[in-house]
């Protein structure tokens, strides 16, 4: 691999010893995958924090990446913790919150700047910027909407190119594919979830294959964000080309594509009938919800009779954001429900607008879940009492 | 001999990687297949200190930092083989400083492994089986054929290609020195016994070798220094008649009193001493091996000791001598 003078001298160690360490994987993995150079990029943003996720390994490692003066040298965003930092008392064995709390400040010590899923609400790239970010919703966000330039990073090594400034030069960075082999028409989603569940079902679809989607024009970001965060959780590339949003979408070639139709009448069988959850934890914001959204909610509702809404939000919002008189609503700032195992909490069912959380929660959260629309959801946790 | 090319992922910081080969032609995903706590995969054998040949990685990106965390432990295997590369294997072999190959069907080097685990070396860009020859020497009624056996099952209980065998090897050889068919001088006995290990390693042994595998040999060449040397023959004679033979890996000597030995055989079964057994004879033998044994070329085991712990002793100078580790399935 082409190596500038400067990324010859970080991989010398003149740098520093975990600048040479950073700068060799970034350089392996790519080699690996056939990249041809490294890419000077603005912004990363860190995967694999919550303590449930990572274990004592990945806690190790962090910890041994800051003992050895591993500090970020650009603009570093992180995934949100575990959703149990302000609920210590509520059955986590200290231990747990321990490690959690070690892993955040071991991040912040190295130069975090908030923890968040959605890192375009901490700081928005621009179109064209190079980016290195690991979490999958943000990285569609960030390539089909803001036209910002990422490769689907893994956790670690977004987190060495928090160090190093660099990533390797994957087709990302390249910039909007010339054609596409599929175009995809999604029925008006007339809710954010809906967009997710449509998400979902276009990615598992089509696979690895890069869409372009019509059907999103002219609707709020949320919505977009919804879409892209549950196709990321059915496929594993890095964009999906939406049409009337992301930049360029014109100069993408369609002519050889299939058409592939999706209804509402497709989306229908997830949301599947609510059947014994007593009490349930309502849960929005997954991924975490914007500023706009957050204060829609809230105003909206006032309290929630019977179970629990948890709104889970950027740490950046926690400061903001006054609830202590709304009757058993919770944010959670920084804070990420389905990467927390809410069964130790003794929740046995989520209710969420999120058909990404639909799919995480059982595997991960240790919980069943159900997903209904926003709307809906509002209107159970009012009606509730 | 089965020979694999691999093709460096990540740069070797060494050059050449000795150990015992795990293959599994499907893909792992750290969390959840490994053991960070002992090293074992999917409940089977460990990694430490193996070569470690799968289909590829798979599952959480956590995958990494368990690699890590492994080799942090000494517990993580001595180079990784993948048939599909990705950013978790190239990871977690980086962090990790294990060398990473890439091979091109994981089904090539599966072949090694059909009838147990072999040991294997990668140099010069290959994957070549490397065996080992274990020689089990010693006087008469010292248990080399008893030890021999346990280290054999051993072996195979922990999952290795193993196999036993004896010198002289051919028949036709052992009933010259049984029905006195021939007129014997040290020379001729000396010689006979050398022919018959010349073919014997080149028809048997080195093809177990090739194939990676364990050969527990009773009795080497070693046994012709020493009892054709107690005949009287010089020494450097009888080296120099077996110069082209290869060196053991693992050279042990069963020490024992002659008289113990022969008291022992004769105990076990109802018979005569043969041909070889003659006290006088075995003393001098003795002063052979012991003499070996004092430069280095043998290992000495008293044998004077309960049989368990004689097996133990002799497993000990194994692992130190393999770089294994298989007192874990003996029990």
């Amino acid at each position: 691999m082409y190596l500038n003078r400067e990324e010859e001298r970080m991989l010398s160690g003149e740098m520093g010893e975990a600048v040479a360490k950073a700068i060799n994987v970034i350089v392996k993995v790519g080699e690996a995958l056939g990249a041809p150079r490294l890419i000077e990029v603005s912004h990363a943003h860190v995967s694999g924090v919550s303590y449930f996720n990572i274990g004592d390994f990945g806690l190790e490692f962090i910890e041994d990446l800051l003992a050895s003066k591993a500090r970020f040298s650009i603009f570093t965003t992180a995934n949100p913790h575990a959703a149990l930092l302000s609920y210590r008392s509520r059955g986590f064995d200290n231990w747990v919150v321990d490690k959690q709390l070690k892993i955040v400040d071991a991040l912040r010590q190295m130069g975090v700047k908030s923890f968040t899923c959605t890192p375009y609400y901490v700081r928005k790239p621009s179109h064209g910027e190079h980016l290195a970010w690991a979490e999958s919703s943000a990285v569609l966000y960030a390539n089909s909407v803001l036209g910002a330039m990422t490769n689907r990073e893994t956790g670690i090594v977004a987190l060495l190119s928090g160090i190093t400034g660099r990533t390797y030069l994957g087709e990302a960075h390249i910039g909007l594919p010339r054609e596409v082999r599929y175009v995809v028409e999604i029925e008006k989603p007339e809710d954010p979830s809906e967009a997710g569940a449509y998400g979902l079902l276009v990615g598992e679809s089509l696979k690895n294959s890069i869409p372009l989607v019509n059907g999103l024009e002219d609707y709020p970001e949320y919505y977009l964000k919804e879409f892209l965060a549950a196709f990321a959780t059915g496929s594993p590339t890095y964009l999906a080309v939406l049409h009337g949003v992301t930049p360029g979408y014109r100069e993408v070639d369609t002519s050889s594509a299939e058409r592939l139709v999706f209804s509402k009448s497709d989306i229908l069988k997830l949301y599947s009938e609510i059947k014994g959850c007593n009490s349930p934890l309502y849960l929005l914001g997954c991924p975490h919800l914007s500023f706009e959204e957050l204060t829609d909610i809230l105003g909206k509702i006032e309290g929630v009779g019977r179970g629990e809404l948890w709104l889970t939000v950027g740490e950046h919002y926690g400061r903001v954001v006054n609830i202590e008189s709304r009757r058993n609503i919770k944010i959670s700032p920084g804070g990420c429900a389905v990467t927390t195992r809410l069964d130790l909490l003794g929740v046995d069912c989520v209710i969420t607008d999120s058909a990404k959380a639909l799919t995480y929660l059982p595997k991960l959260a240790g919980v069943r879940a159900f997903l209904v629309r926003r709307s809906e959801l509002l209107k159970m946790v009012a009606s509730v009492d | 001999m089965i020979e694999v090319p691999l093709h460096p992922v990540t740069e070797a910081t060494i050059a050449k990687v000795c150990g015992r080969l795990i293959t599994y032609d499907g893909l792992i995903s750290p969390l959840g297949d490994i053991d960070a706590t002992t090293g074992r995969l999917k409940n089977t054998f460990t990694i430490k200190n193996r070569i470690v040949a799968v289909k590829g990685f798979t599952g959480s990106t956590v995958g990494p930092y368990i690699i890590y965390s492994l080799k942090k432990r000494g517990l993580a295997p001595k180079a990784l083989i993948v048939e599909q590369v990705d950013v978790n294997a190239v990871t977690s072999a980086v962090i990790s400083d294990i060398p990473l190959f890439k091979v091109d069907k994981i089904s090539d080097i599966e072949k090694l492994n059909e009838e147990g685990s072999a040991l294997v070396c990668i140099e010069s860009g290959k994957l070549k089986p490397r065996g080992a020859l274990i020689a089990i020497e010693g006087v008469d009624g010292a248990g080399k054929t008893t030890v021999s056996k346990h280290l054999l099952e051993i072996f195979r209980k922990c999952g290795f290609r193993a196999i036993y065998t004896y010198e002289p090897y051919y028949d036709s050889i052992r009933k010259i020195f049984e029905n006195k068919s021939m007129d014997l001088t040290p020379e001729s006995e000396a010689l006979l016994l050398v022919a018959d290990r010349y073919s014997h390693i080149s028809k048997v042994v080195k093809r177990e070798l090739e194939r990676g595998g364990i050969v527990i040999l009773d009795r080497y060449k070693y046994s012709t220094i020493a009892y054709q040397g107690a005949l009287g023959l010089p020494l450097e004679w009888l080296r120099e008649v077996q110069k082209y033979l290869p060196d053991p890996d693992v050279a042990v000597y069963l020490d024992i009193n002659p008289v113990e030995g022969l008291k022992r055989k004769l105990k076990s079964k109802e018979r005569t001493l043969t041909y070889f057994e003659n006290v006088e004879r075995i003393e001098k033998a003795r002063e052979i091996y012991l003499d070996m044994a004092s430069k280095g070329e043998l290992t000495l085991v008293d044998a004077s000791l309960e049989l368990p712990i004689v097996v133990e002793k002799v497993i000990e100078v194994v692992n130190g001598k393999l770089g294994l580790e298989i007192r874990e399935c003996s029990s």
